[in-house]
């Protein structure tokens, strides 16, 4: 399968989902105009990705800097595809970065996993 | 033009101590501009992530929820009107922001922010949880872009009630005025 990779901007997430290594990354600002038009080539691709790689690992990181209201339901959808792939028998892994000291990426982070059952770490980082 | 004083204008803006306004349709790219002009001018500021992401959700309010509308040939779209300010006093910083609303949208705008406005911290952090589930579904159904997140946001992210007022312009519309204050941390 071909890789996504969409350039981010001042007000959209980088998005970078390796096909071949099974490594899909998304980070940065995401504060759209219009959050689901934006998300919607994301679930498509992460739907049909899902689904073609029952077996393999998928390493799944989210790297926020800042998200408004309308990117946290788009993100909390990413989520909910990956905890179902992983309730169906997958193999995911996901982790949540924030820049070390920002507690509203770190706790954002705890609030959207928090009845997940899928394997994370929620991880700092130096910018 | 007659009415308009721009020194009147001027003078009540000084005292209110309003750092930057913009008055018109709020588009994107107008929101974007306004938006990293703040988060450089307040770099330092330890709150300034939390006053940033109060200001888009107010200016992404008027952009999709203003009655009173502006059509841009060019991109095809219609932007909401509106009016949005932000003032810094010795102890506050104020992002105020205004817009027409139909009458019939009033009372489920109330009640939203005095659900959020009865609530503390931990409460508004377990209710954020439920309605993004809740509106998660609703969106789905009903192509409710979900306001009601914005305000437990803006909730959060100050500290502080979301302050409201409501004026009635004509039989159907009104303008809703929203302030959120956000205290400077250590005086």
């Amino acid at each position: 399968m071909d890789d996504l990779i969409i350039e981010g901007s001042k007000t959209r997430p980088y998005v970078k989902f390796n096909g071949r290594t099974a490594m899909l990354e998304i980070g940065g600002e995401s504060y759209p105009e219009n959050a689901m038009e934006f998300y919607k080539p994301i679930y498509d691709w992460l739907d049909l990705y899902l689904l073609k790689n029952s077996e393999r690992e998928i390493i799944f990181t989210f790297k926020m800097i800042y998200f408004n209201t309308s990117s946290s339901k788009a993100i909390l959808d990413i989520l909910d595809r990956l905890e179902s792939h992983h309730t169906s028998g997958g193999l995911i892994k996901l982790v949540w970065l924030f820049e070390e000291d920002d507690e509203d990426i770190e706790e954002s982070g705890e609030e959207f996993i928090d009845g997940l059952t899928l394997n994370y770490v929620i991880e700092s980082y130096d910018d | 033009m007659q009415e308009f004083n721009l020194y009147q204008y001027y003078k009540s803006a000084k005292k209110n101590n309003i750092m930057l306004y913009f008055k018109g349709a709020v588009s994107q790219e107008i929101l974007v501009e306004i938006g990293l002009m703040i988060r450089k001018k307040f770099s330092v500021e330890k709150q300034i992530k939390k006053i940033f992401g109060v200001f888009i959700e107010l200016a992404q309010n008027i952009m999709h929820y203003s009655t009173e509308i502006e059509y841009s040939k060019r991109d095809n779209i219609n932007t909401g009107i509106g009016i949005i300010l932000f003032a810094e006093t010795e102890d506050e910083f104020q992002i105020i922001a205004g817009n027409q609303i139909d009458n019939s949208k009033t009372d489920s705008i109330i009640s939203k922010i005095d659900i959020v406005n009865s609530m503390n911290q931990d409460q508004l952090k377990e209710y954020y949880k439920e309605q993004l589930r809740t509106d998660s579904e609703d969106l789905k159904e009903s192509g409710s872009k979900g306001a009601g997140l914005g305000f437990i946001d803006m909730a959060r992210k100050s500290k502080n009630k979301i302050e409201y007022n409501i004026t009635e312009i004509e039989e159907e519309k009104s303008f809703l005025e929203l302030t959120v204050r956000f205290k400077k941390e250590n005086g």
